[in-house]
Order: C-alpha cells, then structure tokens, then sequence
C-alpha cells in the first residue's frame, strides 16, 4: 500500500519552510497541469522531525524538511560547524544551490536512501536569555554559571563549555518549561524564528551569527522511483524552483523574526567587533580540529577557501 | 473481578511448574523482572544525580538524553512482557455482564487471545524491520556513539516474548476449553 | 470517514469483548491501514519513536515512586496525620479517606497508587467502623482520581506532550477542580451517611489532646509532609523539570523507606517496583498503540475532517462545548485516562483550537472528564481496583458510586467547562 504524495515537516504555517512548500506546491500544480497533487502536513502532526526524517528514509513518507542528525552520518555534524559563513552573501555562497556544501550534502544523503532537493536556508543562531537573569555580554567572564541548553551533540557541548558556560543537555520537549521556571537560563543554536517559540519566557535574544543554521529537503528515493519520469522531473524543477526562492527570500524573513522579536519586548543585542572576534576565535579553535578529523583536511581546506577565510 | 477466573499463561499449580519447560519459564521471568526493576531504579537514580549535578557540579553527565529513554524503553518492553504473562494488561470489558454461559464467554476470551497473538506478531514483524534498519545504517547514538540496537532491540525482545506468552496462553485456554466447565478453574 | 467511523466501532468491540485496550487499538490500526490502503510498514517504528520520548519519562518514575510510598510507610503516615483532623466526627474516616487521597495526589501521579496506598488501609478501616462497604469502596473509587487531578499527573503529562503544551501549565489547570471537588466529596460524604446508626465513631477528645495528637501525627509525617512541597516546590522554583522531579519523587521515597523509616528491604523494594514496572509497561502498551492509530488517522486528515463535521453542526460555543464533553465523556467509559488524553488531544484538539479555547483551560476539561471516565464502566481500572481491594462485587458499590458521580463530579465536569477561570488562574502566574 502506498500514502498519497505527503510534504511533511515540523515548522508551523508562518515558518519558512511553509512559504517554501506553497511555492513548491503551486509550481508543481502548475508544471503538471494538476495532475501531481501533494499532500501537506505542516506542523509536526506525523511525529517529531528526526521520526519524520526515518519514516522518509525507509520510504513512508515521500518529503520532509529537516535538521541535520549526524546519528544518521557523523558527517552531517558539519552543518553545524561555526563560523563558515557570517553574512547572508557569504552563506549562500557557502551553502546555496549548487555549492561544495550542498555537493558534499547531497552526497552525504544519497547515502542514506533518500534525495537532496534542495538545501535550505534557515537562519544564523544565537543564545536567549530568560527573563530574570542578566545577560551575559563579555564571554566568558560573564558566562560563568549560566545554565546553558545545548543540543545534544558532541561539538556543541564542546563550544559552549569552551565558552564559559554551564552547559545543560536537555530535550527540546522540556526547553519552554525549563526557561519558565527557572531550571535552564538560555539556551543556544536558536536562529530567530524559534526566539518567538518561547516568547512569553524571555527578556533578550544575542543574535551571535555563531553558526549557520542549513536544513534539508529530502525525499524518498522509493517515492520518487514510483513516479514517472515527467513527473520526477516535475518535482525536481518545482523543488529547484521553490529552494531558489528560498535563498532569494531568507534574509527578508530573517529581517522580519529580528522585528517580531523586539516586537514581542525582547531585547536584540549583537556583539560588539572586539566581542565577537574573541568568541569567533574560541569557537573555531574548539570545533575545526573536530571536524577536520572527521571530514578530512581536504574537504576543510576547500570549505576554508570557498568560506573566505 | 466479573465472570470466570482468568486462565494464566503460566499454570499456578505447583506440580504443572516441575517440568524441565516451567522450570525455564520461571528463570526467564525472573530475569525479565529483575532487569525491569533495576532499569527503573537506574533510571531514577540517573536521573536524580543529573538535578543534582547540574547545581553542585560543573561537569553534568551530557549522554543522559540517550541512556535514560534506553534505560527506560526496556523497562516498558520488559513490563509488557510481564504483563502479558500474567494477564495484567489494562482491559475493560463486559462480557462477563452480558454472557453467563462459561464455555461462551471462554471461547471469546480464547479468539480475544488469538487476535491479541496476531497483533503482536505483525508488529513484532515491523519491530524487526525498524531495528534491522537501523543496524543496516550502522547507526549511532549522536553522543555516546553507542549502536541503536542497543535501544532498538528492546522492541524485538518485547514482541517476541509476548508472542511467546500469547502461545502458552493460547494452550492454556483451549486446554480449559477442552476440559468443559467442570474441571476449569473456579468461578471467583 | 467511513472507514474511521468503522474502525473506532471494531476498536470499540474489541474493548467490550475484554481484549487488552493496547491491543483493541493496535488491531484497529492494522485494520485501519489496510482498508484505506495508507502504508502501515512504519507503524512500529512510529509508536517506538514516541514511546521513546523524553518527557514520557515522568511516567514511570512516578509510577514507581507511587507504588513505593506504600512500601515505604509514607502513605500511612500521611493517613494518620489527616485522621488527627477529622477522624473523631461521624462520617470522619469517610473525609480522611477522600483528603489522603487528595494529600497523596499531590506526591504522586497515578490514581491506581492512591487506591493501593490509601485504599488497602482505610476501607478495611472503615468497614471496621460500621460503615457500608459499598460506601467505603464507592469512596475509595471516586476519591482516587483526585490524585490525577491534583499534580503531578500521568494522564496530564502525556496530554501535554500530545498536544506540545508545557507540562508545568497542564499539570496546574485541573489543580484548583481537584481541590474542590475534594470538598464536594467530603460534604457528600457527611451528607450520605447523615442518617446511617450503625458507623460507631471514637469519643471526642478535649480540644488539647486534639491538638497533641495532631502535634504528635505530624511529627511522625514530617516527611510525608513536606513531599509537596519538595516535588511541586521543586518543578516551580525551577529546580527540577517536572520530569526530573519523578526521579527526584523516587529517590526521595528509596530514601525515606531505607535510611529514616526503615520499612524497606530489598525483598519488598523488588516486589513493589516488579508491579509498578509491570503497571507502566501496561500503559504505555496502550499508548504504543494509539500512538499509531493516530498516525493513520493523521495521515488520512482524520481530526481537520472530524473538527469540520463537528463546526457544521453548530458554530456555537457552548453547543459546541457540550457536544466535546459529551465525547469525553463516551471516551472516557470505554478508554483509559490515560489512551483518553492522548485521544481527545489528537481528535478533539483541531476543533477546539478553532472555536478559540485555551489549550490550558481544554487540558483541565479533559482531565476532569477523563476522570470521571476512568470510574465509569465498561472500561474503569480504578472502579473494578477499588472492589479488588475490599474483595467486593461490583453491583454492591456501583449504586454509591454513581451517587458520587452525578452528584459531585458531573457538576465539576460542567463548572470547569463554562468557568475558564477557575482552570486558568493557576497556570496564569507561570507567566
Ligand atoms: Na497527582
Ligand atoms: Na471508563
């Protein structure tokens, strides 16, 4: 038995990757007379990305948008790597349509049964902070004993200690509680859009533009074998289609979270130059070495080059 | 309890549980409860040490997101497993009200078993697939590095052990069918 | 929609024929799955993905943590100080019965350890006393879902992980509905027992004994007592997450029944933790299942469908609000609590979202009828618990229990649907 044409993803309907879907969508719709039509499950109602991201994998699930989960490859720990691209022109170079990254991408996933439509853009990540506490402005003097929740992998355990900070390994599921009582004071790796998740416990957000956050549009490869070869090259034009829109669009998005969080009463703050490069300097001495033993001088050396740095 | 006693995977009376196959069955279940409470327990303790650790100490124990629902996903299976062999599991019910005639209400408990045996040996099909896929990956946990099957395999072990149970409590029931509504075990 | 509708009819068969909930649901979806032709090779790896949640992880730790304080001396210790109170008036034990129940809810999260903890002691008590051992059961039945009611709450923590609310909101919203409709139970406790000759009661003590016996049970409860205090206290001050406070609960109560009380020995430690695993491994069989139900249902747009057909038979708030009860209430007699939270928040969680009521407020509404549900048959653990205990059959307490119901818990039902407030109040100082 065989599902419909599903595109599911987590993210609720003003996130990016909703925007991205109905472009996808309404050109599929539109290439294919109507005759290719998909169905949309926004908002995480078939289980948690990584769960979505397996169902697609072992081919339940035509598409999804997700995260990267390096349980899948080691490799894919790179898309968290800091510091590879610190502007919008410099990580669509980076990580845009057609670059080494979405190349090294795109190979990482056909290992793993599925295929890379498209890598999309999502946002530069930085800390919250929690109403109640003060926030932590010069690194690490004022890091020191600030409850931090960091993702649970190895790398971003490895900055934030590095940092100064106490780190809290903790599920997403228990962040918001955790923020609202008091057992967490901030938490990393958050790009604007999910600022707003926790609105109702937060006094600032440091937009440190510490990492880029890439994401993935991955379909299944039994999925996609079932359709046709109009069709496949329906999806694909449709899916380069919506991914080029994407990467034009982003930094209007980002721009508008940015407004929506001080909106919100949230403070933004940013670093100041000599800030940023002392916290620049320690993240990349503690992370680069991690992932060159694991992708390789080679590939690191031409991610340095394409990176500008 | 309304209606009939129910009938147990596992006979109750001493002389059935002297052969060599009961003898077993009493040393499998008693593995099985054993690791289910201490992977509790473990799970309390663990989890009681990272409240404590993340005031006193700087150093927090970070695989906790990976040991803790392993620990606990075998403390489930480990308990449905249970719960099967001694008929434990939640039910509602009320043919007991409805029915009187004894042999009636033993077949439906008997065919409640059969679909029960077929559900567990569909999904335990399933089960096997999700595990064999992650272990074709060769996936790791992402902090410990540690191989899913570790956690992947607690769903194996708990439908292939219910399934086993469901056969003894198939065997069982026909067996007090058989023997009519005399010689079944007492109304209660 | 047909074959929805037909698969919730063969799941509701199956329940009635006594197969096990966990597997009248799995059943269901196989049935599901392959009548609508969705793809079900996933389903296990969908229901293990969820079992395998973090936040879930509260449950078995409170379970065992419940099921513990027996062992451990706690839960008499609790009695005995409430006792002190009340227990010298007629109808006293009946309102020590109903406010242990509550004083035990606020330490652990399952209404089956209440009636294990509480029930074990004082039905035989009361029987003792002269009461009718329909009433006594009776009692014990309605009073144990306080201790849902009353966080922390295992039905409550897997309805806010259903529907991605925070556990510490949920766990306040039916907070206040369980206080008082601890109250309603005991006035109508006194009020049943009003004319009844045959309860024989202890011989009032002069107001200063009263008060060194209260003194002497609350010394010796000290440790019971603050239990609150240290679970509750401990998720609110930002200690612990409610999560964590399970371990914090468990270790605590090993503590107690080990190093102060010395009522626990390994022997009895292994016995009670094996029923408590047993009892968690139970429920969440149950919810592995519905997790993958749901799954085929989401797939298919079941709940959008389902909230659509329930908008066009009226848009009316309050009309709307009663049909939702009414569901709960359907629900909750042929489901568990605990299948109930995760049903109504898959299913009925679209539609009241459109209708525009708070989630929070909806989580207190669930969780009072769900626990109204858990002691209406056919499917009601708590009812058939309760006459396990006294050894009772059900035609000889259900008449008393359902004077509980309709006259005590029906009306919170409706109180708690129709004033938010008294839900939202709590959860409101969180922000
Ligand atoms: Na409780
Ligand atoms: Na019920």
């Amino acid at each position: 038995a065989e599902n419909g044409h599903i595109l599911a993803h987590v993210m609720p309907t003003d996130h990016i990757f909703n925007s991205v879907s109905e472009q996808f969508i309404s050109k599929l719709d539109e290439l294919s007379g109507g005759t290719v039509n998909i169905e949309y499950h926004p908002g995480g109602d078939l289980g948690d990305w990584s769960t979505i991201t397996e169902q697609v994998m072992q081919g339940a699930l035509p598409m999804t948008m997700a995260w990267s989960n390096s349980e899948l490859d080691p490799r894919l720990d790179i898309a968290n790597l800091g510091y590879v691209a610190d502007d919008w022109p410099s990580a669509t170079k980076v990580y845009g349509p057609g670059s080494q990254m979405d190349k090294l991408f795109a190979e990482i996933y056909d290992g793993l049964n599925v295929e890379l439509l498209g890598t999309l853009p999502t946002d530069f990540t930085g800390y919250v902070v929690r109403k109640g506490v003060d926030v932590p402005v010069k690194i690490p003097q004022d890091a020191k004993g600030f409850k931090i929740r960091v993702p649970n992998y190895p790398m971003a355990i490895d900055r934030y200690s590095a940092l100064g900070f106490s780190v809290v390994p903790m599920a997403f599921s228990e962040v918001h509680t955790a923020l609202q009582t008091g057992a967490i004071d901030g938490r990393a790796f958050s790009p604007p859009y999910e600022v707003l998740m926790f609105r109702d416990v937060l006094r600032a957000y440091v937009y440190t533009r510490e990492s880029f956050e890439p994401t993935f549009w991955i379909a299944s490869k039994s999925w996609l074998a079932g359709l046709s070869d109009q069709e496949r090259a329906w999806v694909r034009e449709a899916a380069d289609y919506a991914t080029g829109w994407a990467w034009d669009n982003a930094e209007e998005f980002s721009q508008g979270w940015l407004d929506k969080i001080q909106a919100a009463g949230i403070e933004v703050l940013e670093q100041d130059p000599a800030q940023a490069a002392a916290y620049k300097q320690t993240v990349m001495e503690v992370e680069w070495p991690i992932m060159e033993g694991l992708l390789g001088k080679e590939i690191m050396s031409d991610l340095k080059q394409t990176a500008g740095l | 309890m309304i209606g009939p006693a129910y009938i147990k995977a596992v006979p109750g009376d001493a002389k059935a549980r002297q052969s060599l196959f009961y003898r077993v069955e009493a040393r499998l279940a008693q593995v099985i409860a054993i690791a289910m409470v201490i992977a509790t327990i473990a799970l309390g303790l663990l989890m009681a040490a990272q409240v404590v650790m993340r005031y006193g100490l700087e150093s927090p124990f970070l695989g906790i997101e990976e040991l803790a629902p392993m620990l606990a996903l075998w403390a489930y299976f480990l308990g449905m497993i249970y719960a099967t062999r001694d008929q434990d599991h939640i039910s509602g019910g009320i043919i007991a009200l409805i029915f009187k005639n004894r042999t009636l209400i033993q077949a439906i408990r008997l065919a409640g078993s059969v679909a029960c045996l077929l559900a567990v040996c569909v999904f335990g099909y399933f089960a096997l697939k999700f595990a064999q896929f992650n272990l074709d990956l060769h996936r790791k946990s992402i902090y410990m590095r540690w191989p899913k099957y570790l956690w992947d395999f607690s769903m194996v072990t708990g439908f292939a052990l219910m399934a086993f149970y469901y056969c003894l409590q198939i065997i069982a029931e026909v067996r007090d069918l058989k023997n009519g509504p005399d010689n079944g075990s007492e109304q209660k | 929609m047909t074959i929805f509708f037909l698969t919730i009819a063969i799941v509701v068969l199956l329940l009635l024929l006594e197969v096990p909930v966990g597997f009248s649901f799995g059943l269901g979806a196989l049935f599901y799955g392959i009548q609508s032709g969705t793809d079900i090779s996933f389903h296990a790896g969908y229901g293990y993905s969820q079992i395998g949640a973090f936040s879930l992880l509260a449950l078995p730790l409170f379970v065992q943590a419940g099921t513990l304080m027996g062992t451990g001396g706690i839960s008499e210790r609790l009695l005995d100080f409430v006792n002190a109170f009340v227990g010298r008036t007629k109808g006293g034990l009946g309102a020590v019965t109903v406010l242990s129940c509550a004083m035990f809810g606020a330490i652990s999260g399952s209404a089956s350890a209440a009636i294990a903890a509480i029930g074990k002691i004082m039905v035989p008590r009361m029987i003792r006393e002269g009461y009718p051992e329909g009433h006594a059961t009776a009692l014990v039945a309605v009073s144990s879902v306080l201790a849902l009611m009353i966080p922390p709450s295992i039905p409550m923590i897997v309805f806010a992980i259903a529907t991605r609310q925070s556990v510490a909101k949920v766990f306040l919203a039916t907070m206040l509905p369980g206080i008082l409709l601890a109250l309603v139970y005991c006035a109508l406790n006194f009020w049943f027992l009003r004319k009844n000759t045959t309860i024989k009661v202890s011989p009032k003590l002069p107001m200063r004994e009263v008060g060194s016996e209260i003194w002497n049970a609350g010394k010796r409860a000290t440790l019971a007592i603050i239990m609150p205090f240290i679970i509750l206290g401990g998720i609110y001050s930002g200690i612990a997450t409610p999560t964590e406070a399970g371990a914090v609960a468990l270790v605590y109560t090993l503590f107690v029944g080990f190093v102060i009380y010395r009522t626990m020995t390994i022997r009895n430690l292994f016995e009670s933790s094996k029923d408590a695993a047993i009892l968690t491994g139970s429920v969440i069989m149950v919810l592995f299942f519905l997790f993958i139900l749901s799954r085929g249902m989401i797939l298919a747009q079941i709940p959008n469908q389902f909230a659509e057909l329930l908008l066009s038979i009226s848009d009316n708030k309050i009309v709307l609000l009663l049909i939702i009860n009414l569901l709960l209430l359907l629900m909750g007699m042929i489901v568990d609590d605990v299948s109930g939270g995760v049903l109504a928040a898959i299913i009925l969680m679209p539609v009241v979202q459109k209708i525009g009521i708070d989630p929070i407020h909806f989580a207190a509404i669930v969780g009072t009828n769900l626990g109204l549900g858990n002691i209406s048959p056919p499917c009601a653990p708590l009812l058939y618990m309760a006459g396990g205990v006294t050894k009772l059959s059900l035609d000889k307490y259900i008449g008393p229990t359902m004077k509980f119901l309709l006259l005590g818990h029906l009306p919170m039902v409706f109180i708690v649907t129709f004033i938010p407030e008294l839900s939202l109040w709590l959860p409101s100082l969180l922000d």
